[in-house]
């Protein structure tokens, strides 16, 4: 199937200069206007703090990535001060207007049919490293390997009559193809978004995303114009009806759970181009937020984002640039292995909503708890007319990303590697009902969780997992569902005994032994905060509300 | 059209319902307030009073207009508060959810969990209407003292800049102070928390124990109240402000229908004799949900169980307060 080719998308690269000028004179008009107004942002703190940060940044070491040297910062820091209004500007719409074309993305039309209709063909080539003469028949394949569930035929018909903002949960640098993959299996439009500057220089995804309307944020850069020039950039594409995809968890989730705490800076874009097109008076001014759930059976970086996670007890370093994604031959690898399963990725997309985070229709009408339509424009009056409150649109975001992050939890896909991980970190924790965490994890290397200690687990797992998905509280994979608890958890020993360097089991007779205790963890977390902790321990085992 | 809403819709015409009416209208409000009882609605509005139920209501003023009519007051007012008991909330929020747009600012001014689901009010308003605009009015502000036109003051607690702005049009004037709170479920949570606190008041009351162990039942009352916020997702610090040991001390001062409710129970009155004399209590009801609150993010609230036990008929004042005397010493 092929997506819509009257997508606006197809139209950036006539578009690109006027979208650059566009972000430019925004940006440069915002900034003034609020030095005006606010003391405490005049031009010279705004353009001292850019300089000052860049300082900072490039004194640790400067990269071909950097737009400007470090010398240019110093000049600005050194002159902004004697400088009068008129100069800072110039210097203001200079900055502005160089940032906004490095963060512009390129679409290429020709890269994009070769990519829809040649790279699955490639990849499955890639993932089951046979002859050429089997490609097409891998091709078939590879749409029962990433198998694409939920509301793609609503969002369809939603594209159609508005801007789509699909948000996706994030744990690997395969997202975002496994996304552009599944849009276009779908019938539905590409999308554009904003991939790490880094990622641009990893020769595999690079050509793609250069010609295939990523735009380039650099995570490195923390000052406010430029954090200003991105969200603007998202603004004027949403607004002209450019379908968009951000990672709302802001970076892969370290820790492998459900996300719940979302990052609101560019989902707010949504809420203001909504706001601006009605102000405008647009046609179909409506943006419709899309919640996506990306299921693996194993996870590409899991090593590298559990180590992360707990090295930093729950934080987050902003950047990993040399993890597993960097390296080709561990790509092919996960691929290979990975693809040689029955199934490997489930693409599960949530019930859209709009804004406000109310669910849509259709029709693209919102709906309230009863289902009764709701005139969206009136949550944006103030004295009966549409318009922007910076207060109140952040209110109104906050509440759209709890309802993002319910359904992340409603339609997450469980698979039987998280199954199995589960009951044996279960098991485990009562082992060891003393022990923290990183003692746990410490001592439980090599550790044999015997046979019997899981079967009783994995039946009231299964038997709970399943009473919960037919309430809507959570989605099974095929193998969850429908296979019998006994060659259920074989299919997990067997998946998580393969790929990673060091496996998280090995299958022994008697029971599990486990590998890699850091990366069952992993694994196992995907099934945090559903409230199952009391079912998978002995004590507790009628369990409590899920 | 929000933009020609120009009035403040009170719904619920209890006590509570009835004097914040009146406060919005002295404060210069054109008031609507909304009963679901329509000879209530009717009487009021040509009676101008409902001596059985608030005798110290002289005169109902003249910019309040009582009607049953619930699109009409949502057509015409910007700002909704729901003045109720909390079981009644989910029904009243069920209602005002087919007639309220996303324009509207919708208020409760509840003070108690929904039985049975542990819900705050604003949670239900969420449920039952597309309103984003909600907030929650609490504090040490009484019936009585807002009537005689005392200095009183009440927390508007919500994410809204609006909300607030609204609540304190409505309100705010020369004798009465609103307070901004971001800590919704804090303030709710407290609110709900504070009414329970006020009933083992009375009992200690009732019981003449001195000055020194009232002050201690409050102080570790409001301990309690922190504790149980905070486990269930609010801010300490709002059970210790002044929808928390605000309005326990408030309730305590003015020998009010919780602290009454206290007095009867440590009297060796049943809980079916006090609901008689003195109607219906939220009290009784959060008592029962607070504790189940408590209970269910296991943190151990001595003073609310026992206030949650004696209202359910299942242990004497006596044995209560012995109960509480002969705890284990612990840590403040």
């Amino acid at each position: 199937m092929f997506a819509s080719r009257n997508a606006r998308i197809f139209q950036f690269m006539d578009e690109r200069e006027a979208i650059i000028r566009d972000v430019e004179s925004r940006v440069v008009a915002e900034i003034v206007e609020r030095a005006r107004v606010h003391s405490d942002d005049s031009l010279e703190y705004v353009l001292n703090e850019a300089a000052f940060l860049e300082m900072k940044r490039l004194e640790k070491g400067s990269s071909k990535l950097d737009l400007r040297p470090y010398g240019y910062w110093q000049d600005i820091a050194r002159t902004v001060g004697k400088a009068d209004e008129s100069h800072r500007v110039r210097v203001l719409r200079e900055l502005t207007g160089a940032y906004a074309r490095d963060v512009a993305g390129k679409f290429t039309p020709g890269v994009y049919r070769f990519a829809t209709r040649v790279l699955p063909v490639g990849l499955s080539a890639l993932f089951n490293a046979q002859s050429l003469d089997s490609v097409v028949g891998n091709y078939r394949k590879l749409s029962q390997r990433i198998i694409i569930e939920g509301a793609t035929a609503h969002l369809r018909r939603l594209a159609e009559i508005g801007t789509l903002v699909v948000v996706p949960t994030h744990t690997s640098n395969l997202d975002s193809i496994a996304v552009g993959w599944s849009l276009d299996e779908s019938g539905l439009p590409p999308v554009t978004y904003g991939a790490g500057k880094n990622l641009f220089s990893n020769p595999l995804t690079s050509f793609f995303m250069h010609n295939l309307g990523a735009y380039k944020v650099d995570r490195r850069i923390r000052h406010s114009i430029y954090k200003r020039v991105l969200k603007c950039y998202s603004e004027v594409l949403l607004e002209r009806g450019y379908h968009s995809l951000f990672f709302p968890g802001g970076t892969r989730c370290r820790s492998n759970e459900v996300e719940t705490k979302l990052k609101l800076g560019l989902m707010g874009t949504a809420l203001t181009a909504y706001t601006n097109n009605l102000i405008r008076n647009r046609p179909n001014p409506k943006v419709f937020i899309c919640p996506l759930t990306i299921n693996y059976h194993l996870v590409l970086e899991g090593e590298t984002l559990i180590g992360e996670h707990l090295r930093t007890d729950g934080g987050r370093r902003y950047i990993i640039e040399d993890d597993e994604f960097a390296d080709l031959s561990k790509v092919y690898q996960f691929a290979s292995k990975t693809m040689s399963m029955e199934y490997t990725i489930y693409m599960r997309f949530g019930e859209p909503m709009d804004p406000f985070g109310n669910p849509v229709d259709i029709g693209g009408i919102s709906r309230d708890p009863h289902e009764r339509p709701i005139d969206i424009e009136r949550y944006l009056w103030v004295d009966g007319e549409v318009k922007p409150d910076p207060a109140r649109d952040r209110a109104y975001t906050v509440e759209c990303g709890h309802a993002v992050a319910r359904s992340f939890k409603r339609n997450t896909v469980v698979v039987s590697s998280v199954f199995l991980a589960a009951v044996l970190f279960a098991a485990l924790r009562e082992t060891y009902p003393r022990l923290d965490l990183y003692r746990l994890l410490r001592v439980a290397r090599g550790e044999l969780v015997p046979n019997e200690a899981v079967m009783a687990r994995a039946e009231r797992l299964q038997a709970r997992l399943r009473d919960m998905a037919r309430n809507r509280k959570i989605c099974l994979g095929h193998d969850v569902e429908g296979l019998g608890v006994a060659e259920l958890v074989e299919t997990g020993a067997k998946v998580l005994s393969m790929y990673h360097a060091t496996p998280v089991l090995k299958r022994a007779s008697n029971g599990f032994e486990i590998g890699n205790p850091d990366l069952l963890h992993f694994y196992a977390n995907r099934l945090a905060g559903y409230g199952l902790e009391g079912l998978l321990g002995e004590r507790l085992d009628d369990g409590g509300d899920a | 059209m929000s933009g020609t809403r120009q009035s403040v819709g009170i719904l619920g015409a209890g006590r509570w319902g009835l004097t914040l009416a009146q406060v919005a209208a002295q404060h210069g409000q054109s008031t609507y307030l909304w009963s679901e009882d329509s000879r209530r609605a009717g009487r009021l509005q040509s009676q101008r009073k409902l001596k059985s139920l608030l005798p110290e209501l002289d005169e109902l003023h003249a910019g309040v207009t009582a009607t049953s009519d619930l699109a009409l007051v949502a057509s015409q007012c910007h700002t909704l508060v729901i003045a109720c008991g909390a079981g009644e909330t989910r029904a009243i929020a069920r209602q005002v959810g087919a007639v309220v747009d996303g324009s509207h600012v919708v208020l409760h001014a509840v003070r108690g969990l929904e039985p049975g689901t542990l819900r705050r009010a604003t949670r239900v308003i969420r449920e039952e209407t597309c309103a984003r605009k909600v907030g929650a009015l609490a504090g040490p502000a009484l019936v009585e003292e807002l009537l005689a036109g005392r200095p009183n003051a009440f927390v508007c607690a919500s994410r809204y800049p609006e909300v607030i702005r609204r609540a304190r049009q409505a309100f705010a004037g020369d004798a009465v102070r609103v307070y901004a709170s971001k800590d919704l479920a804090g303030v709710e949570l407290a609110a709900a928390a504070s009414a329970v606190a006020a009933v083992g008041v009375g009992i200690a009351l009732q019981l003449g124990l001195g000055s020194a162990t009232l002050a201690t039942f409050v102080t570790r009352s409001a301990a309690e109240m922190a504790r149980v916020v905070e486990a269930a997702g609010g801010q300490a610090a709002s059970a210790m402000g002044l929808a928390g040991l605000g309005e326990l001390l408030a309730l305590r001062e003015s020998g009010s229908r919780e602290v009454e409710a206290g007095r009867m129970l440590a009297a060796g009155k049943t809980p079916a004799q006090i609901t008689k004399k003195l109607g219906h209590l939220d009290a009784v009801d959060a008592a029962k949900t607070f504790k189940a609150l408590a209970e269910h993010y296991g943190v151990e609230t001595h003073i609310g169980a026992v206030v949650a036990d004696l209202l359910a008929g299942e242990v004497d004042a006596p044995t209560a307060i012995r109960s509480l005397m002969t705890l284990s010493h612990m840590a403040e």
